[in-house]
């Protein structure tokens, strides 16, 4: 059982509804899904951190250390951070073959650095379900979750295929 | 003022001519609604086609933010291949999506591009025409599809048969469809408590399509008297009758649309634009076939094939571009020239006489501000719709007049009808410059709601647009 990473960067407001519907979406492909937040790792991972310029680095890697070590188990973990800056993201990334990053489109943090090659790309207003199924064709292409049954078998997709020739629309 | 709701009648293909003027004596109905409310044309999107028309009438999205070019679109420049276009490749919110979220409730009945259902819905569904079967889940909740079957007998998902030559049946299929679907429709206005009605009916496409020769004295192959002849007249009533019988579900405070995608005219041919390809050198083939044959039945030999197109309503070409397909081989810094060369090229195409059709080939990113997905280089409108595209090569000829067309005497046309009728809307008559991406945003106005970022279009009724006081 292989885990992955999702993390999400970019509109941070739009994330939390995001990942929870990743989180519902995605039940089955791991034997647990987390969603874990930047604020989460603030409030109990770095309390005590001093509040310099790096702080919001330090959140972004100890999130990042902690979305890995659940991966390498077996679990999936969906990061919710904006995590503005690309070469925190980079680092993270790095660390884990099985580490999706989805930017989400929308109000972006000052400063931000976007992805240069996100492996995809969410505008804030899709539709949630399709977001889920992209990222979940997505996960599959890289081999970490079964491949999501499609929406015609092959005796159907004929069929329909037949039909849609008949009535001259191909 | 009571419970808003809003009850949209959506029918495939009604062709304005017909429905405001040459039937208009036999649709009481629909003039009753003109003349409350308003009423005018509705200009589909480019291309004029059920997908992705009706998902960009229900989301607001253009087809290039939809990403959505025709029923089958590329999976991506990696690959040749295509595959449907189905609900699960609309990835912007539609009106029941957004209603939902508002806590309203939706029933929407064979809107194209439904299929598959989604896993919940705020309301009910019967999912479009692009369900497999019967046999299929085609309804939420699911426990739907069984009390249809018991009240209506199994789900006529399109009409059997289409290429047929036995026309009275056809035509008996296509009236069997439209009265089971119309039928569920009132079963369902009664039962569910919604606040948004939708369904769309694709039996009048069928109809133009499979008897346009029959009702337009403009066809080339029309004969006057013909058995036929009144066979348009007499279901554009029936259509109305239902009509009636649906709006007689709609309170003081429903607001009443009546919609076409896009509207129906005469097809005076075919261009066989893979033979054309091929001729031409931009195609090769590694075996020519000796009677027509569709181009995915080929063997297409891509080391010497610059571009090869799709079939349909209209035509849509691709080029094979080196580092972007898998076996491209045109330059990608000639992508440019190439594609202006061949669209000049295929715009001159003329009809079999030699004359000059008016052909229309658009670039897509010269059509919408984005173009998601894989959009096809070129898409191309033979004879501005006059002509259709063909995508079968070994069919002899560039021009496929007369017979070799099949059943298909109509062709799509740019506008369809929009009639609304109902308390928020003023009775000012005939109205100009509605477009099918405007119905989103108008439905959310009447239940004032915001759209969300992805709905383009205008609120036709809000009185932003451009009014033209006139008697209906
Ligand atoms: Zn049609």
């Amino acid at each position: 059982m292989s885990g992955y990473v999702i993390w999400l960067t970019g509109d941070r407001v739009r994330m939390d509804a995001l990942a929870e519907a990743l989180r519902a979406g995605l039940t089955g492909t791991a034997p647990s899904i987390d969603v874990l937040t930047a604020e989460m790792v603030e409030d109990r991972l770095c309390a005590h951190e001093p509040r310099n310029a790096d702080f919001r680095d330090v959140v972004v890697r100890r999130l990042a250390w902690l979305c890995q070590v659940l991966a390498r188990n077996g679990g999936a973990a969906i990061a919710v951070a904006a995590s503005p800056r690309r070469a925190v993201r980079d680092e993270a990334r790095r660390g884990s073959d099985r580490f999706l990053e989805v930017l989400v489109h929308g109000t972006m943090p000052d400063g931000y650095e976007p992805p240069l090659e996100p492996a995809l790309e969410v505008r804030a207003s899709d539709a949630a379900y399709s977001v889920v199924d992209e990222v979940r064709r997505t996960l599959a292409a890289r081999g970490l979750v079964a491949r999501p049954p499609r929406v015609y078998t092959p005796e159907e997709e004929a069929r329909v295929r037949e039909r849609v020739e008949k009535l001259g629309y191909a | 003022m009571g419970r808003r709701k809003v009850m949209v009648i959506g029918l495939d293909c009604a062709e304005p001519s017909l429905a405001f003027d040459k039937y208009a004596g036999v649709m009481p109905n629909l003039r009753r609604l003109m003349k409350k409310g308003c009423w005018g044309l509705l200009r589909s999107t480019i291309p004029p086609i059920t997908v992705p028309a009706w998902t960009t009438m229900v989301s607001g999205a253009d087809p290039g933010e939809l990403g959505i070019y025709g029923f089958r679109d590329r999976t991506g420049y990696g690959s040749y291949e295509l595959d449907f276009a189905t609900a699960r490749t609309v990835r912007v919110p539609r009106l029941w999506d957004v209603l939902g979220d508002a806590g309203l409730r939706s029933t929407v009945l064979f809107v194209p591009q439904t299929y598959p259902p989604p896993a919940e819905l705020r309301g009910s569904m019967v999912t479009c025409f692009l369900t497999p079967g019967a046999d299929s889940d085609y309804a939420r909740p699911v426990e739907l599809k069984q009390t249809l079957e018991s009240s209506f007998g199994p789900y006529i998902v399109d009409v059997p048969d289409f290429r047929t030559d036995d026309k009275p049946r056809l035509l008996e299929s296509i009236y069997a469809m439209s009265r089971q679907h119309f039928a569920m429709a009132r079963f369902l206005l009664d039962k569910d408590d919604w606040d948004f009605f939708m369904m769309v009916e694709m039996g009048c496409d069928r109809f133009h399509h499979g008897f346009w020769r029959h009702i337009a004295a403009d066809h080339p192959r029309h004969v006057p008297g013909n058995r036929f002849a009144d066979a348009g007249r007499e279901y554009y009533a029936y259509l109305d009758r239902e009509l009636g019988t649906l709006a007689e579900f709609a309170d003081a405070d429903t607001t009443v649309l009546v919609v076409s995608d896009p509207g129906a005219r005469t097809m005076k041919g075919g261009i066989c634009l893979n033979e054309w390809l091929l001729r031409h050198g931009y195609l090769a083939l590694e075996e020519l076939p000796d009677r027509p044959t569709p181009l995915h039945r080929l063997k297409i030999d891509w080391s010497r094939t610059k571009a090869w197109g799709e079939g349909g309503y209209y035509g849509r070409v691709f080029l094979n571009v080196r580092g972007r397909e898998p076996q491209g081989i045109i330059p990608p810094e000639q992508l440019d020239t190439e594609c202006e060369a061949l669209k000049a090229m295929l715009e001159a195409i003329p009809d079999e006489h030699g004359r000059p059709i008016g052909t229309v080939a658009h670039r897509p990113r010269d059509l919408y501000p984005v173009a998601r997905g894989t959009p096809p280089d070129l898409i191309v409108l033979f004879g501005n719709l006059d002509w259709r595209s063909i995508g079968s090569v070994g069919t002899g000829a560039i021009h496929a007049v007369g017979n070799d067309t099949g059943p298909d005497d109509a062709n799509h046309s740019w506008d369809g009808i929009l009639v609304a009728s109902g308390a928020q809307v003023s009775a000012i008559g005939r109205i100009d410059g509605a477009e099918v991406r405007d119905i989103a945003r108008t439905v959310l106005g009447l239940f004032e709601l915001a759209p969300p970022e992805t709905m383009g279009g205008t609120g036709i009724l809000s009185g932003v647009r451009r009014v033209r006081e006139q008697g209906a």
